[in-house]
């Protein structure tokens, strides 16, 4: 699933090369960690949600087949200070 | 760079787990790309939910590519025109109510996509009136059919 994310989240930013996806186990389902260009996040949370939502929802479709369970959460680094 | 509309869906399906064919097909207004998948019901998604997110994010994907690229139309082995069909049978019947009984009969809400469809389905029908209302809760709207004097 990695691979779809990685592709599709790139699509649609202005900055590819600043997109990492991290994947975390927690309790049977793999968390993918997103990290933007901070001006990229609006970008791909889109109007109400409807573009993460729309990828959440791909995500899913593409997980339940396979039989996992994935979920996608964009991580916004504090700057440490 | 310019936009691949076929290359890209099918890259997307690919890596999402479902390998699919898709057919490129010249509309009027844009492109329509037919998927033919194996397990295309999960692809389709609940009242084509699914099918609505992979289009939406196609074209979104295409639009960064190439901003002056026409909107792509997505299907999957012919539903939207079984899901189209089955809207203007449901539009057909409710006019028929509202000529039988005179009164006004409210649709469920539905999405602008599928708005359309119902009142083109009955804006030749001189006895109909079709208007949209906005519903509490969500941005889909309802369309009220009520006679025409």
């Amino acid at each position: 699933m990695q691979a779809f994310l990685e592709y599709v989240v790139k699509g649609l930013v202005q900055n590819p090369d600043a997109v990492t996806l991290t994947p975390v186990e927690r309790e049977g389902t793999t968390v993918y960690e997103l990290r933007l260009h901070p001006q990229d996040v609006g970008k791909i949370i889109g109007r109400q949600g409807m573009t993460i939502n729309a990828i959440r929802a791909l995500l899913l479709a593409g997980s339940a087949k396979k039989g996992l369970r994935c979920t996608l959460e964009i991580v916004e680094d504090k700057p440490a200070h | 760079m310019p936009a691949e509309p076929k290359v890209t869906l099918q890259k997307i399906l690919e890596l999402l787990g479902f390998p699919a064919t898709v057919e490129e097909h010249r509309l009027e207004d844009g492109l329509l790309l037919d998927v033919k998948a194996d397990d295309s019901g999960r692809l389709i998604g609940r009242q084509g939910q699914a099918l609505s997110d992979l289009q939406y994010i196609t074209n979104r994907i295409l639009f960064q590519q190439d901003p002056t690229v026409p909107k792509v139309t997505v299907d999957i082995g012919g539903y939207r025109a079984q899901a189209r069909e089955a809207l203007v049978k449901k539009a057909k019947e409710a006019a028929e109510k509202v000529r039988r009984w005179g009164d006004v009969v409210e649709l469920e809400p539905l999405n602008a996509f599928d708005r359309r469809i119902i009142h083109q389905a009955l804006k030749d029908d001189p006895s109909i009136e079709t208007h949209s209302v906005e519903v509490e809760g969500t941005e889909k709207k309802a369309i009220l059919l009520r006679p025409k004097h």
